[in-house]
């Protein structure tokens, strides 16, 4: 229980004091808890050693109570003492009264006994009018206790309901947002797995690609190189014979020289495309094996870190 | 202990507690609980009928920004605290007769 709803628990079970005195409560028990908290305490472990705010409140208004019995009790007895202190100087006054009104008289004096006996009896009265205010009083009083005692008993039994209610659904509501986070928590695992695999699947698609479109490039400029290279040694023969042929002929002679050039120079470029066709074919490979490597590696890498995770 | 017994015990405790000093709630339980068990809610009644019958007088003061409520014994309270140690002999020799006539009892 948190300090603010042992608070509001007390506040409850109170409500039937004056608004000031609920005030001077409540600011007694937050002092209290400012002086324990500032020593270390924890608000769980002060709100225990308050005790529970049902027994505190009863506590408090059977004071409240029994100050308000006492208060009455107090009033009455001082009728009644009042009434005491009254009996015989009342007598001797009104017989006083009475002579004064009716005379001095020998009659007077015989008048006393009337007065003595009228007082004795006005006291009787006193006394029979007291032993009945004071039953009176404890009937009211027990009554009022009896509903009050009752009329708190179904507060509490009401309450307790209540805080029962409360829990079970407190309950209720943690097991289903439970469940909901579990639900989630899968469904978002089954996600990355998904996107895990979409991605491996499109990575060696992408690799396969790649190495069909390099490849064939390769294998083209590989295939163009050995044409090339063929030609420049068909020229170079050509170049040779005319030069042969055409020895006794300047003009002749001349042009083989120029096909021989044009040959070495053909079959040159053409070597160096075959070397550059086979470079890239290589490259090729070994690409396409280090992209597949790489992968496998990564998820060799990825399953030792979950099997770490786990431990 | 009969609670009323008690009651009027932890009454004068508590007015012996700010006898030398002023004091405040926590320190008021803190200083009288290894005497006798005293808690919380049974203070409060017991300061505001003190305070009722003009045996303690209050003031608040700020402590670390807060309001603390002090309470101080009155000329009252230090005589309710002669008036029960002068009662101590005859409570003893109530005490005294009580026990001897519980043997007594017992023996029977």
């Amino acid at each position: 229980m948190t300090k603010y709803e042992w608070e509001r628990e007390l506040k409850k079970n109170i409500y039937r004091l004056p608004p000031d005195e609920i005030a001077r409560i409540l600011d007694y028990y937050n002092e209290l808890f400012e002086d324990k908290s500032e020593r270390g305490m924890s608000e769980k472990e002060i709100v225990r050693e308050f005790g529970n705010p049902f027994d505190v409140a009863f506590k408090i208004m059977s004071e409240f109570d029994g100050d308000a019995e006492k208060d009455a009790a107090g009033t009455g007895a001082q009728a009644g003492a009042d009434a005491d202190d009254v009996t015989d100087g009342d007598v001797e006054s009104a017989q006083n009264y009475l002579s004064a009104v009716f005379g001095n008289g020998s009659g007077a004096a015989g008048a006393d006994e009337p007065f003595k006996t009228a007082g004795r009896a006005s006291a009787g009265v006193g006394e029979s009018f007291k032993a009945a205010g004071a039953a009176v009083d404890k009937a009211v009083n027990a009554a009022m206790n009896a509903a009050a005692t009752a009329a708190d008993r179904a507060s509490d039994a009401a309450l307790k309901a209540t805080g029962k209610a409360v829990d079970a659904a407190s309950r209720a509501t943690d097991a289903a947002v439970k469940a909901a986070q579990k639900a989630a928590a899968d469904i978002a695992r089954t996600a990355r797995k998904s996107v895990k695999v979409s991605a491996r699947v499109v990575l060696v698609l992408s690799v396969v690609l790649f190495a069909v479109i390099f490849g064939s490039v390769a294998v083209g400029v590989l295939a163009g190189g050995a044409g090339l290279t063929l030609a420049g040694v068909c020229g170079f023969i050509a170049g040779v014979c005319e030069l042969i042929a055409g020895v006794t002929e300047l003009g002749k002679g001349a042009i083989g020289f120029v096909k021989i050039g044009m040959g070495v120079a053909a079959a040159g470029l053409g070597i160096l495309l075959v070397l550059a066709g086979d470079a890239m074919a290589k490259g090729c490979v070994i690409l396409t094996k280090k992209l597949l490597g790489g992968k496998k590696n990564e998820k060799t890498g990825g399953e030792k870190n979950e099997k770490d995770s786990a431990q | 202990m009969d609670v009323q017994i008690k009651k009027g015990i932890l009454e004068v405790c508590v007015l012996a507690a700010l006898k030398n000093e002023e004091s405040y709630g926590y320190k008021i339980i803190s200083d009288i609980s290894p005497i006798i068990e005293i808690s919380e809610s049974t203070l409060y009644p017991i300061l505001k009928r003190l305070e009722s019958l003009g045996y303690l007088t209050t003031r608040s003061a700020e402590h670390n920004g807060r309001l603390r409520k002090y309470y101080m014994i009155t000329l009252a309270g230090k005589a309710r605290i002669r008036e029960f140690t002068s009662e101590l002999d005859q409570i003893t020799r109530v005490y005294d007769f009580i026990c001897r006539e519980d043997n007594k009892n017992d023996k029977i």
